[in-house]
């Protein structure tokens, strides 16, 4: 019974949300009110939006010291997260049966191992210094944490999983994968997509006043 | 000739058994397959006598370990079946998994018995208000990833040793077959990062951990415990330097260990194999002790948690349980900071009055 | 609800646009911002964290313009805005902010932190929780023209010693000049020097330029206090004045935060762009040098820096201008560790400097340029900000640090060739 309802309709339920939240909080973003800067440009924005884009990738040299453990965490975390998605190979044979029709080569079993093993390394550093760093400490909100952990969640079980022989824990990882799904538009998870249109609004306005940013 | 007879007997057998384990994975009936394999179990309780044993027995020839020859190259392909397997079976069923457990139970039962009898030891002259900063963001952030790995390691480690004894007689067994599956792969997952943690322990904690003058008083009053002697210590106590190396050497132990068991056919023997499983075993077992322990002391002396919590630590709570490391850092603290300058004027009032504080654990 | 925490709320809400919305839709509070505000970096104290500093609109967004936020509160589960969520926001954005931008350049989503804190002044100031100083600076500029009262006496009598020493003509209320002049209140007073460099340079570079009497003072108290309505009528002063003496361009003084006004703000406060042009003082004198209309002889031979102020530099984009001058009169010129685009700020910016209560966080957060300065160890400072230049030497002071602030304005216009010859004609 609980297997039916979170394979059908849960399932879909937690994508509606998702594609629903995120169309609806970007849309919000194109949408509303956009000021015109009626000053004379110096120089033009889009390249500066463009640039912005990229440029924030890396930190900046001065600041780096300061931020180590962010940066190295932040990409080990983010380059794991993105492999164990979408090169594992149950991930792959999944989106090519129930949405893409077509896959595309998965990462080895050890190399998927490999990918998990720096996604909780740089989770668990990364979340730590958000409760520890009195920084972090202070501006997090309970959103943060939940975010934080939500992805641990669903890292765990899809790596407790990994026998692949056991429906039950097949459907808990799909259970939690719904969870996540569900609460990322009400949170800061959007900035996996947000950031573009964050970092291309300040590369315009530097861009407009000739600034490198 | 007869054992080649066996060998095509086996051979069809194991394919047989490994398509059967093939569609096993494959399908999701698993609950079917499993009901089978409950009336296979069952249909020989019954008293059938089941025509393989024989075979298996004559396979077996008792105790002795003899080898054939085969066309697969490997360490092992010539032995049919290897009787230390039964062996470490028996080890680990009869002595490692109820000595363990009484162990570890024994070692809770010891920490609940301090927690009800020995009084908490509050901060002397009560908390100043003012504090010192003591641990870094990154010691912090080592150590507290040290004890989400170290946490769920035991939590997988501990349902893996004890869990077919505990889960399934409360559970069942449909419970605990996915619950070990699951304790193997995060087990097997998450150790490595046991190794990375341990690393940034000796970058972090390193050179606070050196032997230094009064540490061997420290153990032979242990920690002032009992005397009322206020003692001297640096960064570290002594045994805050004993739990930092326990710490170091068995996590190191159970990495190598792990790691060998991780690849165990990079493993020649399975003498090596299994001893690498005891001490495993073994060190894990330590080190869950250790940190009932350790969580024991934290909570007893008041003020120490705030080492970790906050990274800093009350004036007074440093004053009486590393006098030496609190001088060292009033001292080369910037003179122009005016709360420095303060803080050793408290200190020089405060001296008299300190012989007469109770040192306990400094 | 109070009137003023309406008020507050009011045109808190009318900041909120697009950028607001993929800003704090962004920002996933990873603190590193902290890093770059020299407020963090020199107390510690967490609250200056620049991020933090937005709580207030980032608040709001949260309640009324998020997803989450107007879900929750259709189930009635929102806390209330209180008017601590306002009050308690003024010392950190008014005396531990001066909008120098260094977060918006370090923020890893791009988020323009600065940009959103004048947005969180347009709030506090509406609801009142400025301080005294700057409303005071903001009401003594509607009055009588410049935020240290009437200056124009002041402002005649040097330009009267000027025209005696060096027998040149400051030009007053000229129609159709090329450039028109402003000048900042601070130069008058403090720096006036500066307006005898500029009129040696330009007799020099034979620019035809003016002074308006109307409109003069450059510096914008509104923009400070993070007033809207103030910030346009100051700026409406000065465009009204070089539309009635119909100049081709209006000249911005060295002072960081008037050319942020003039030249970035005053159109879109406005609602109109202008009929003509802007360039900051810099900008124009790079012009003049580059077409060889200024020829400059001998060199500094002090180990000199120079200090960027955030609003010319960083976020007005005139970096390499003030590089190239520099070095045609400095033949020892040492760059801090970190400049250009990512210097650090003196801490005086963005009104703390005008902020009285602010004064001894001001000399703290100085810190970080000593230590910047302790490293590359100059014996002369060479900046393009009066407001810079003040909070600087009170730094200095205050380290007893034995160091020369310079103007670089001042500086060229010691090294024109053919000084003498001028004075004499």
């Amino acid at each position: 019974m609980i297997a039916n309802f979170i394979d059908g309709p849960l399932w879909y339920f937690s994508l509606f949300v998702f594609f629903a939240g995120v169309m609806l909080r970007l849309g919000s973003i194109i949408f509303s009110k956009h000021k015109v800067d009626l000053s004379v440009a110096r120089g033009p924005e889009a390249p500066g939006a463009f640039r912005t884009i990229f440029s924030r990738f890396l930190p900046d040299k001065g600041m780096y010291p300061h931020i180590k453990l962010q940066v190295i965490a932040g990409y080990i975390f983010h380059l794991g997260l993105f492999a164990v998605i979408f090169f594992a190979a149950p991930h792959i044979k999944f989106f090519d049966e129930h949405f893409l029709g077509f896959s595309w080569t998965a990462l080895p079993h050890w190399g998927f191992i490999f990918a998990a093993q720096l996604a909780f390394l740089g989770l668990i550093l990364l979340w730590l210094q958000r409760v520890i760093n009195p920084v972090s400490r202070l501006i997090s909100k309970t959103g943060d944490h939940i975010s934080s952990i939500l992805t641990f969640i669903v890292l765990l079980t899809g790596c407790l999983a990994l026998l692949e022989s056991f429906s039950s824990l097949r459907l808990l990882h799909r259970f939690s994968v719904e969870l996540f799904l569900i609460y990322f538009p009400f949170s800061s998870l959007m900035h996996a997509f947000t950031f573009i249109p964050s970092r291309a609004f300040t590369g315009a306005w530097f861009g407009r006043r000739g600034i490198k940013s | 000739m007869t054992k080649l007879k066996h060998f095509w007997f086996l051979g069809i057998m194991l394919m047989l058994l490994s398509f059967n384990i093939n569609s096993l994975s494959a399908a999701e009936n698993v609950q079917d397959s499993n009901a089978n394999l409950v009336n296979a179990v069952s249909a020989q309780q019954d008293g059938v006598k089941s025509p393989g044993s024989d075979l298996w027995r004559n396979v077996r020839q008792r105790n002795a370990t003899i080898s054939g020859r085969t066309q697969v190259k490997g360490a092992k392909s010539g032995t049919l079946i290897d009787t230390k397997g039964n062996e470490w079976r028996k080890v680990r069923r009869e002595m490692l998994v109820p000595y363990g457990g009484y162990f570890l139970l024994g070692a809770l039962g010891v920490i609940a018995l301090l927690f009800i009898f020995i009084k908490r030891q509050r901060i002397p002259n009560g908390k100043s208000g003012k504090t010192v900063t003591r641990m870094s963001s990154m010691q912090m952030i080592t150590h507290w990833f040290l004890v989400v790995i170290v946490g769920f390691m035991s939590i997988t480690g501990l349902l893996l040793l004890f869990g077919r004894f505990v889960i399934i007689p409360i559970m069942g067994l449909e419970a605990f077959s996915p619950i070990a599956s699951a304790s193997k792969e995060g087990h097997n997952l998450m150790g490595p990062l046991l190794i990375i943690s341990l690393l940034m322990m000796l970058f972090y904690y390193l050179r606070h951990n050196f032997p230094a003058k009064g540490d061997l008083k420290w153990l032979f009053t242990l920690g002032g415990i009992f005397s009322k002697k206020h003692l001297e210590v640096g960064y570290f106590n002594a045994g805050e330097k004993i739990l930092f190396w326990a710490t170091i050497i068995l996590c190191t132990l159970l990495s190598i260990s792990g790691l060998l068991l991780l690849f165990p056919y990079y493993e020649p023997t399975i003498e090596r194999t299994q001893l690498a499983l005891l001490i495993h075993a073994i060190a894990a077992l330590a080190i869950i002790a250790m940190v009932f322990g350790h969580i024991w002391m934290v909570y007893t002396v008041e003020g120490t948690f705030d080492a970790m919590n906050t990274g800093e630590v009350d004036e007074n709570w440093a004053k009486s349980h590393h006098s030496r490391w609190y001088k060292e850092k009033t001292n080369t603290a910037e003179v122009e900071d005016t709360d420095a300058i303060s803080t050793s004027e408290n200190d020089a009032g405060g001296k008299p009055s300190s012989k007469n504080e109770e040192g306990a654990y400094s | 609800m109070s009137e003023r925490l309406e008020k507050g709320l009011t045109a808190l809400r009318g900041q909120m646009d697009s950028k607001v919305e993929s800003f704090f839709s962004s920002c996933v509070n990873c603190g590193i911002c902290a890093e770059s505000c020299l407020f963090y970096t020199e107390t510690k104290d967490p609250r200056y964290t620049p991020i933090y500093k937005t709580e207030p609109l980032r608040k709001l967004w949260k309640q009324e313009y998020s997803f989450w936020g107007k879900f929750s509160s259709k189930l009635g589960f929102t806390k209330t805005f209180k008017e601590s969520d306002l009050a308690d926001w003024e010392e950190l954005v008014y005396d531990g902010c001066s909008m120098c931008g260094r977060c918006s350049m370090v923020c890893p989503m791009g988020i323009d932190i600065a940009d959103i804190i004048a947005r969180v002044k347009q709030g506090l100031s509406a609801a009142g929780y400025t301080p005294q100083d700057l409303v005071g600076a903001a009401n003594r500029t509607l009055e009588f023209g410049s935020p240290m009262g009437n200056i124009l006496p002041a402002l005649k009598a040097h330009i009267k010693h000027i025209e005696a020493d060096t027998g040149l003509t400051v030009p007053f209320d000229i129609e159709g000049a090329d450039y028109m002049v402003t000048i900042s209140a601070n130069e008058v007073v403090t720096f006036p020097e500066y307006i005898g460099a500029i009129t040696r340079i330009f007799a020099h570079a034979n620019v035809s330029w003016t002074i308006s009497s109307e409109a003069f003072e450059a510096t914008n108290s509104g923009l400070q206090m993070g007033n809207n309505t103030i910030a346009t009528e100051l700026v409406g002063r000065i465009v009204a004045a070089a539309e009635k003496l119909k100049v081709k361009n209006v000249v911005s003084p060295e002072c960081g935060h008037a050319y942020a006004a003039i030249r970035w703000n005053g159109p879109n406060y406005l609602g109109k762009k202008y009929t003509f042009g802007v360039v900051h003082i810099l900008e124009l004198l790079d012009e003049l040098y580059r077409s060889g209309r200024i020829k400059t002889s001998g060199m500094e031979t002090s180990r000199m820096t120079f200090h960027d102020p955030c609003q010319i530099v960083r976020r007005g984009g005139v970096a390499a201008q003030p590089r190239e001058l520099l070095a045609s009169v400095a033949s020892d010129v040492t760059e801090m560790s970190d400049h250009g685009r990512m210097n650090w700020c003196c801490g005086g910016g963005g009104g703390v400097s005008a902020n009285e209560r602010a004064e001894e966080l001001r000399i703290q957060v100085f810190n970080r340029k000593k230590s910047q300065l302790d490293e590359i160890k100059v014996e002369t400072m060479v900046t393009a900000c009066s407001n810079c230049r003040t909070v600087l030497e009170d730094g200095l002071d205050a380290n007893d640090m034995d160091m020369e602030v310079l103007g670089l304005t001042e500086l060229i216009a010691d090294h024109l060739v053919e000084n003498e010859a001028l004075v004499g004609s």
